[in-house]
């Protein structure tokens, strides 16, 4: 094969034209523009490695701050129950004392409303148990009630026993003879005569006698000298009556202090400082509605006394 | 069937010793080809992070041949890009080129391929001068003893001969079967070879280069200048070859 030296002169020739040509062309635009991406995403490696850094010290002092915040959340929640528990106590122990004070008053209250309907129920049931024998003696016996009084009062007086008769006359001694007779209903000539005569009994003396009629006051006949007393009255039977029913109504006020007691927790729950309410006078009062006793009680449970 | 040996033999123009072969036109061409497409492929070059598909192409074929330098010569890769990228695109666009009816390939002359191999043989010296000086360069030859400079300038000289040989052997070669093929087999076969020839091609243009490479490396790195691992690569890939 033979070589023409012309042509391998020209093709060395034309291979370092190409070269440069190449060099112009091809490897240099390339190289400068991959070597700037480069130097630019070495940039941004650069920037992005110094934000991570930056994003890592932030959030290195974002933890401290949640740690430091957690801590303060946690010493404030500790602080506020602390508050809270003392504010329970103190309101705990506030509605204690406002409900004993509530009770107390209405334990008061209650205490007045039973002697007001105690005194009350006495009233109607001596005016009751009066008519009912004044009209019974009326109609069965032809006899009044007035009359019956002074005759068992003058039975009385007769059947009074030695001691009991001497101190009487004593007393009616001390007294200059003076005694009052109270009665609740006006005394017939008659019967102030017979009151008379059988106090003469008693005293061996004539007394100086003071009628007073006291109307509806008075239950029965009462005579008094220097403060002693010899009286027959219905209020015997009117102080029997109330015995039972404030037994009665003591057994149920029993009751109902057991069952709230039973939701005294609960009441101090809700740490009211209300006074009880009305239902609970209402249901007080109602128990002694109930215990009030009725006309049809036996006849052998009516029968008067001697105070 | 085409019996020239080489495209020397086809000459257009002549004037006394002067003569247009198909040899230089064809070189015309394929440097013209060459450096046409460089320029239209660069002239809208984006330093973006998002370059444009074409761009990112250049770059793969471009950056990749600096990889492949880079393994033979770390350290002066950039330096001597232009020069063994033009031997691989040169060689390879006129190798590739052979499937067009009525190319003929530079390469298949000898006059080419020994122009090459010369441009190789007074670029090792200047690039080892360059590199070491003329002391040192020059020092190469007697090591590791002065018994061997005959050793090193008869290496130089059959490096040199083997480079312009082997690569107008492989396409002249390769085209006379093709040639003869074709008159045997015309239908399927020659489309065959002419694949295996464009393998051929390319490979005869990677091995030029990175001999090429390996001849540069040995000569612009030291005994225990810091560009060992130079040498040492220079020094393995010069024995697989």
């Amino acid at each position: 094969m033979p070589i023409d030296w012309f042509t391998v002169v020209a093709q060395g020739v034309n291979f370092l034209i190409l070269v440069v040509l190449l060099r112009r062309f091809l490897y240099g635009p390339i190289q400068r523009a991959v070597a700037q991406r480069e130097t630019r995403l070495q940039e941004r490696l650069r920037e992005a490695e110094e934000k991570s850094r930056a994003a890592d010290e932030r959030e290195a002092s974002l933890a401290n701050e949640q740690a430091e915040l957690e801590a303060t959340r946690d010493r404030a929640m500790a602080d506020a129950r602390a508050k809270a528990d003392t504010e329970r106590r103190g309101l705990t122990a506030a509605a204690r004392r406002d409900v004993e004070r509530a009770r107390s008053e209405w334990m008061e209250s209650f205490a007045q409303q039973r002697s007001a309907v105690m005194a009350q129920f006495a009233r109607a049931t001596t005016n009751a148990a009066c008519d009912i024998a004044r009209r019974t003696l009326r109609d069965l016996a032809d006899a009044s009630l007035e009359e019956r009084l002074v005759t068992r009062f003058l039975g009385h007086l007769g059947a009074l026993k030695d001691p009991e008769r001497s101190a009487f006359a004593d007393a009616a001694r001390a007294a200059d003879g003076h005694v009052t007779v109270r009665t609740g209903f006006p005394l017939s000539p008659e019967q102030k005569a017979s009151l008379e005569t059988g106090l003469a009994d008693v005293l061996q003396r004539q007394p100086a006698i003071a009628f007073m009629a006291a109307g509806h006051g008075e239950n029965g006949i009462t005579v008094e000298a220097s403060g002693r007393r010899i009286a027959w009255t219905l209020d015997r039977y009117v102080d029997e009556i109330q015995a039972r029913l404030t037994a009665d109504l003591d057994e149920e006020l029993e009751r109902f202090d057991t069952s709230a007691s039973a939701t005294a927790p609960r009441a101090e729950a809700r740490a009211v400082g209300t006074e009880p309410s009305d239902g609970r006078t209402a249901a007080s009062t109602a128990s002694i509605a109930k215990l009030v006793p009725t006309t049809d009680r036996p006849e052998s449970d009516r029968k008067g006394g001697v105070a | 069937m085409n019996t020239r040996l080489t495209p020397d033999e086809i000459v257009y123009w002549s004037s006394g010793s002067f003569a247009i072969n198909a040899t230089i036109a064809f070189t015309w061409g394929v440097m013209v080809l060459v450096a046409t497409l460089s320029w239209l492929a660069t002239r809208r070059l984006s330093s973006d992070e998002r370059p444009s598909r074409r761009q990112l192409l250049l770059e793969i074929l471009v950056i990749g041949m600096r990889d492949q330098l880079a393994q033979i010569m770390p350290r002066h890769a950039d330096r001597y890009l232009p020069f063994v990228g033009t031997l691989f695109l040169f060689i390879g666009a006129s190798n590739t080129l052979m499937i067009v009816p009525g190319y003929e390939p530079p390469t298949a002359s000898l006059s080419t391929t020994a122009a090459l191999a010369l441009s190789v043989f007074l670029a090792v010296p200047a690039f080892g001068i360059m590199e070491r000086g003329l002391g040192g360069y020059l020092k190469s030859y007697i090591r590791p003893s002065p018994f061997m400079l005959p050793f090193h300038l008869i290496g130089e000289l059959s490096r040199t001969l083997s480079l312009a040989v082997r690569l107008a052997g492989n396409i002249m070669s390769g085209g006379k079967i093709v040639g003869i093929l074709v008159a045997i087999a015309p239908l399927l076969f020659p489309i065959v070879m002419e694949a295996l020839g464009l393998l051929t091609g390319l490979v005869q243009a990677y091995i030029f280069a990175v001999l090429a490479a390996v001849y540069i490396a040995a000569a612009t790195v030291g005994e225990n200048g810091s560009a060992g691992t130079d040498s040492q690569h220079a020094s393995g890939r010069e024995r697989t070859m």
